[in-house]
């Protein structure tokens, strides 16, 4: 009798995949034929998708329900900042201060992994504000005023703008990847394990706090990547915008409304969310109101998101991360 | 031929006291299983077994006492660190992980509790699910279970761990008397693969016809221990079943 295995990919799957590796290189050339706001409008989408892949992995995967991610967001801005203020050169110095960021999620997580669900949330939130205030103290940043990127002026905006594109997509590939790959580890199984019974994790030989450690920092890194990138393109820093809650608000409808717990869905959710904000970004307060109409909608007809229309005809979940044994 | 008996025990709980708040449910319990052995713990509902398991498998911390696995003493060591010590349990109300399938609740045992790779996980798993009754279920979300497939996955997900000792709770009630003997017979070779078993169930037939030694308690206390027969005659836990006033 041959060993048991899993069964390999499912061949739409190979297929997606190869759509998807298309899809990037013609991405990768478009900054040569598409015009500044086309790439400027791209970033933004990529960062989107960055904030949505992450927090999905964090709440979808792990059961971590944060709604302070933005506390990393800012503090990747932020560090992106002090950092270049000191004399670093400003691309490399995005990576540094995602890394640095991490020290932060490190030093974060023995508190607040200690509480469970909605203590975790409000804790998460409590502290983004709290971390907002205190970046608020420093001269630089000059209180609610804020500061700007200035090194960023120094370079040709054309040239500045294609390698903050050409980062954007290859820090949002990597992301992706890396989530993939990432998911179908151990520490993966053993999230999804903590996120449906923490004891039952812990019974079967879980080291729970030391998984759900893990990939808080990790997601928290990626978020403040996916921040300092932000920041790059925007230029400018103010703590109401970089540490404010709409961003936890935007991960949480694009995740949601993708499909929570499934790997494409924070990615379809994202394009649905830039997507909205592309057609309603004009109608000032409506674009708010816009959002929510869709949030409830979905909530009401479609709770499994984008992804539940493929659930809800019987068809495999796109991109499932289900280990299936063949029998 | 037979390896030198020795006098140490697999498990063994010495003085053990547990209290909830102001809530005393666990009283001086002393017992012990030897390698190999399976050993059946019954008594009235509220007698404290389910907590004591909680106790051995590390759920909480004991208030007095000491826990041992093969004469390590466990004090300190978390629930995740005793199944990868070889004390897997199963939960009375099943705790299946309702987001994987069934076959991934048991792989992911396999890499965590018994620290094997995805390849051998794999083999473990559905050699695993083929014991327990569960191999064609194998790709179906863990929600879809019924409750006697959910029971049935808490055995496979705790064998998987690959323990030396396992503590059943309750995992026979509601079963039909052939789904029994199939149980009956499952434990029973795991014991002869030199598996330790300790096993809290209501339903006497079964539990007797695989363990050799039974542990009463009642109201947080071991009432008496010993060969089944004697025990099941012992006028305490007589009264214990029957319910009838001690004076």
């Amino acid at each position: 009798m041959t060993p048991a295995q899993t069964l390999p990919m499912a061949a739409p799957d190979r297929w997606l995949i190869v759509l998807a590796c298309v899809a990037i290189l013609a991405l990768a050339t478009l900054p040569w034929l598409g015009s500044a706001l086309i790439v400027d409008k791209l970033i933004y989408l990529f960062i989107l998708v960055m904030f949505a892949v992450m927090w999905n992995l964090l709440a979808g995967y792990a059961g971590l329900v944060s709604v302070g991610q933005q506390a990393f967001i800012g503090l990747g801005g932020y560090a992106l900042i002090r950092l270049v203020e000191a004399g670093l050169p400003p691309f490399p110095t995005i990576f540094l201060a995602a890394l640095l960021t991490g020290i932060v999620a490190w030093a974060m997580s023995w508190f607040v992994l200690r509480m469970k669900a909605g203590e975790f949330a409000v804790a998460t939130w409590v502290i983004a504000e709290t971390i907002r205030s205190i970046v608020m103290f420093d001269p630089i940043v000059q209180g609610e005023t804020g500061t700007s990127l200035l090194a960023l002026n120094a370079y040709d905006p054309d040239l500045r703008r294609m390698v903050l594109y050409l980062l954007s997509l290859a820090t949002m590939v990597v992301m992706v990847w890396g989530t993939w790959v990432l998911l179908q580890r151990r520490i993966g199984a053993e999230s999804q394990a903590i996120r449906d019974d923490e004891d039952a994790a812990a019974s079967i030989g879980i080291s729970t706090f030391q998984v759900k450690q893990r990939i808080y920092i990790i997601a928290s890194v990626g978020c403040a990547l996916a921040g300092a990138l932000w920041l790059a393109s925007a230029i400018t820093f103010q703590p109401r915008t970089s540490f404010g809650v709409q961003w936890s608000v935007f991960m949480l409808f694009m995740v949601l409304v993708g499909g929570i717990g499934t790997f494409i869905g924070p990615i379809l959710g994202a394009l649905l969310f830039f997507a909205l904000q592309e057609i309603f970004g004009d109608f000032g307060a409506w674009y708010l109101a816009g959002i929510g109409i869709v949030a409830i909608l979905f909530a009401l007809y479609l709770p499994r998101g984008i992804v539940g229309l493929w659930l809800d005809n019987g068809r495999a979940e796109p991109l499932s991360l289900r280990k299936r044994l063949g029998v | 031929m037979m390896p030198a008996m020795t006098a140490e025990p697999m498990l063994r709980a010495k003085g053990v006291n547990k209290s909830f708040g102001a809530l005393k449910v666990l009283f001086d319990v002393d017992f012990h299983v030897m390698p190999g052995e399976a050993v059946g713990i019954v008594g009235p509902n509220g007698a404290g077994k389910t907590t004591l398991f909680g106790a051995l498998a590390g759920s909480f911390p004991v208030s007095s006492g000491a826990i041992q696995l093969a004469g390590r003493d466990l004090s300190g060591t978390s629930a995740a660190e005793r199944c990868r010590l070889g004390l897997a349990r199963t939960h009375q109300v099943p705790r299946p992980f309702l987001g994987m399938t069934v076959f991934e609740n048991v792989h992911v045992a396999a890499r965590s509790g018994a620290g094997m790779d995805q390849a051998s996980a794999t083999a473990t798993a559905a050699d695993i699910l083929r014991r327990t009754g569960l191999l064609a279920l194998a790709n179906r979300p863990a929600a879809a279970l019924g409750l006697l497939d959910r029971k049935r996955l808490e055995v496979a997900r705790a064998l998987a761990t690959g323990p030396t000792v396992i503590l059943l709770d309750e995992i026979g009630g509601g079963l039909t008397e052939a789904e029994l003997v199939a149980l009956v017979d499952l434990i029973r070779s795991l014991q002869a693969g030199g598996l330790t078993v300790v096993w809290i169930e209501h339903i006497l037939h079964a539990l007797l016809r695989v363990v050799t030694r039974l542990v009463c308690m009642a109201e947080g206390r071991v009432l008496t221990q010993g060969d089944p027969r004697d025990v099941m005659a012992h006028p305490e836990v007589q009264r214990a079943y029957l319910g009838s006033s001690p004076e």
